[in-house]
């Protein structure tokens, strides 16, 4: 992570609430530890944001479902009996790749960079009438089912852990579902609603987390 | 300060617990939840304001969870993937609700942002149901950065990961909510009495 240098004649304000929540690391920390140090202004900002952030605590507790939701979801995933078998065969080498990353991971920082492009998601079925669309965020529920419509398409999976909706193209009159390039030439034309579109055939590495 | 949730390194836990869940172990899956449920209940509660659609959020995430672990690859926090999970099926349950409303964004202009420093009546113990008060009447995005950085004691690179925006636009949502928060603070303290738990008209 590229470090910025913070003036010291500037107030950090925004990365006070970074210090106030024990987040702040590195020479960041440093830097604002060692300009609060000297700066009232900044202390009295740094105080009135750890009480913030005591009183969120207090009060942002809720009761979770607990063993009931437990309960649930177990009973809603034995409901779906498809998807054990395919995963027995697929667990012994995954656990086995995964182990391995998990040392990496804690030898090696890896930093994360926010990529405008996205990849299929890692998938071991993919189906060549299904895009992968990740929606604006402020797209409405009412545009997003007109835009499925234009192109004869349903939502079948997500919102997954990067915000990307599995479609299918359902058959129209025709009894065939519509091409996918003119499919995503359609959707391409709103932009207030889709932010991008690939269909999930397209063949490149996968993008879990 | 002490830490709100007391989490030993774990990292490498969750990465075998989440490869187990890929190979269909239930008991790995029960042990994921009981370790992230009341999290992300919490973090979800806050967003869509009902608590049988939160229980149904959470159901959704964990079933994602169960049928995409496999997805998982460990280039992040386990809590951090399964928040963004969490704030992707939160945002579409809001949308199923409303279907014709825009999920409200932060107004970030029209601000006092003159204001500099903090008064000093904001510096005495502020009363329980004043702070509720504002934190609620935060729009929607302003309020998930308080609540991941403050509830959840995440970083604000943490966050951006969480809700797919920019660091930058995780610092700059930070900044405008805590100013809102105190003209709301301010003019909140100035209405009630410290006694009173009527809520402002």
């Amino acid at each position: 992570m590229v470090m910025e240098t913070i003036k010291l004649t500037q107030h950090p304000d925004e990365l006070l609430p970074w210090l106030a929540n024990g987040t702040l690391g590195g020479t960041e920390q440093q830097e604002v530890e060692a300009h609060v140090a000297t700066c009232e202004r900044c202390r009295s900002e740094l105080a009135w944001l750890q009480s913030l952030h005591s009183s969120v605590a207090e009060l942002e507790s809720a009761s979770a479902p607990g063993e009931f939701g437990l309960n649930r979801l177990l009973r809603d995933i034995r409901r779906r009996p498809q998807q054990a078998d395919r995963r027995r065969w697929f667990a012994p080498a995954l656990a086995a790749s995964l182990a391995v990353m998990a040392l990496q991971g804690a030898l090696i920082a890896h930093l994360w960079t926010r990529t405008e492009n996205i990849a299929p998601l890692g998938r071991s079925i993919v189906d060549a009438d299904v895009l992968q669309i990740r929606f604006e965020p402020r797209a409405t529920e009412a545009g997003i089912r007109g835009a499925l419509q234009a192109i004869g398409a349903r939502l079948i999976d997500g919102p997954g852990a990067l915000g990307i909706y599995r479609v299918r193209l359902d058959p129209g009159a025709s009894g065939k579902p519509m091409q996918m390039s003119q499919a995503i030439e359609i959707l391409k034309a709103r932009p207030g609603i889709v932010v991008q579109v690939i269909p999930e055939s397209t063949r490149t590495p996968s993008a879990g987390d | 300060m002490a830490k709100i949730f007391e989490l030993p390194a774990r990292s490498g836990n969750d990465i075998v617990l989440l490869a187990e869940i890929a190979g269909g172990s239930e008991a790995a899956l029960a042990e994921f939840y009981r370790r992230y449920h009341a999290r992300i209940y919490s973090f979800v509660v806050r967003r869509v304001h009902n608590a049988a659609d939160a229980a149904d959020v959470l159901n959704e995430v964990m079933l994602e969870v169960w049928r995409h672990a496999e997805s998982f690859q460990g280039r992040s926090q386990a809590l951090t993937w399964i928040l963004g999970i969490a704030h992707h099926k939160s945002v579409d349950c809001l949308r199923r609700r409303s279907p014709h409303l825009e999920l409200e964004e932060g107004v970030e202009d029209n601000l006092e942002d003159e204001r500099d420093g903090v008064p000093e009546i904001l510096m005495q113990q502020q009363d329980a149901a004043i702070m509720r008060y504002c934190i609620e009447k935060l729009s929607d995005s302003h309020r998930t950065v308080v609540h991941l950085a403050f509830f959840q004691e995440l970083s604000y690179t943490e966050i951006a990961k969480i809700i797919a925006c920019p660091e930058g636009t995780v610092k700059t949502r930070m900044y405008h909510a805590k100013q809102k928060l105190k003209d709301c603070l301010l003019r909140a303290s100035a209405a009630w009495p410290q006694s009173s738990n009527e809520p402002c008209t």
